[in-house]
């Protein structure tokens, strides 16, 4: 008992310093990743139609006081990373501890993250998981939650395909974040099928590539892109969503900018 | 030499390390950011380390002093 209760006690010291050393990696496990929206003054370099793009505030519904910040900037809308755990589902990019949810976590819950985004008529979910149960308790939940435009991204296949079955409603984007998986939508017809749009990594995003999902009717939203001269080049290319840190440039996207105008 | 492991040594170790596995639960639990005041002196801490560390230091600060406390009173008493 004596030499466990030692080491017990020195691996209690020593995480205790691995968490004091590592702060931010030890936040992600206790709160999920923290937003990193951020406004500043507009460079004036911002061109084009913007306003016929929706602004959506980058995984700000991970976190309640970024997520109102969001709302309060004219974001078109919030993206929310969907976790389960506990049999609960959260608002985290993170996974957190297992086991040890509800002792240490304490990022926010999706419901209470649905009530701050739902101030804006679309929602962007960003599906994390893909277990049938996971998918069930997705889909009790927004049962009961009634939006005008709910928004998925996923960039598992099986997922898409499912909810194309048993959620017709929700709009599809398959998470597209390397080159790679760019190539292996092209040669996959049913899932081409399945998909409203695409969600795809801004260095991936080239001016071919925007112009393919074009021709074939495909949303297509852009993350995470904070350079004005970047958002010019895209919204110029028809793009169809910005999935951006900058909060500033929401008063120009979508109904932010109509609501600047009126 | 060690000195022999009685049972009020294990005891004592078996609630440090109770204690520790508090404070361990309870870092994880409150890893927050709070902005902190003091005198004048505003900065953002993690709410557990605010409540942690100066109560570490208390505690050494209280072991510290009965140490020395009964350091002198053991060489008042001796003849």
């Amino acid at each position: 008992m004596f030499v466990l209760a030692r080491v017990v006690s020195v691996l209690c010291v020593i995480i205790l310093g691995v968490v004091a050393a590592f702060d931010t990696q030890a936040e992600r496990y206790t709160a999920g990743r923290v937003p990193a929206v951020f406004a500043e003054r507009l460079q004036g370099h911002a061109a084009g139609d913007y306003a016929s793009v929706i602004g959506v505030a980058h995984n700000a519904g991970d976190d309640l006081n970024s997520a109102t910040r969001a709302v309060a900037y004219g974001a078109d809308a919030i993206e929310i990373d969907v976790r389960s755990a506990g049999g609960e589902l959260f608002a985290s990019h993170d996974a957190p501890v297992p086991l040890l949810e509800d002792l240490v976590f304490r990022g926010p819950s999706l419901r209470d993250a649905w009530t701050v985004a739902r101030l804006n008529d679309t929602v962007l979910l960003h599906l994390k998981q893909g277990s049938t149960a996971y998918l069930d308790q997705l889909r009790s939940f927004l049962a009961s939650r009634a939006l005008r435009r709910t928004i998925v991204q996923t960039n598992d296949r099986g997922t898409l395909l499912s909810l194309r079955r048993t959620m017709p409603t929700v709009k599809r984007l398959l998470l597209i974040s390397n080159a790679r998986e760019l190539a292996a939508l092209r040669g996959d017809a049913e899932l081409m099928a399945a998909i409203d749009g695409v969600s795809v990594r801004d260095n991936v995003l080239t001016p071919a590539a925007q112009a393919w999902f074009e021709q074939r009717g495909l949303l297509t939203f852009a993350w995470v892109v904070n350079d004005e001269r970047r958002m010019n080049q895209l919204v110029a290319e028809g793009i169809d969503g910005l999935i951006t840190d900058r909060l500033d440039i929401m008063q120009l996207l979508g109904q932010g900018a109509k609501r600047v105008q009126t | 030499m060690r000195s022999p492991i009685t049972w009020s040594r294990a005891l004592r170790a078996l609630v440090v390390a109770c204690g520790l596995i508090v404070v361990v639960l309870f870092v994880a639990a409150n890893f927050v950011l709070v902005k902190v005041r003091l005198l004048g002196l505003n900065f953002e801490a993690r709410l557990a380390w605010t409540v942690v560390v100066p109560a570490a230091l208390a505690f050494a600060g209280g072991l510290l002093y009965a140490r020395v406390r009964s350091a002198d009173r053991a060489a008042q008493q001796s003849p």
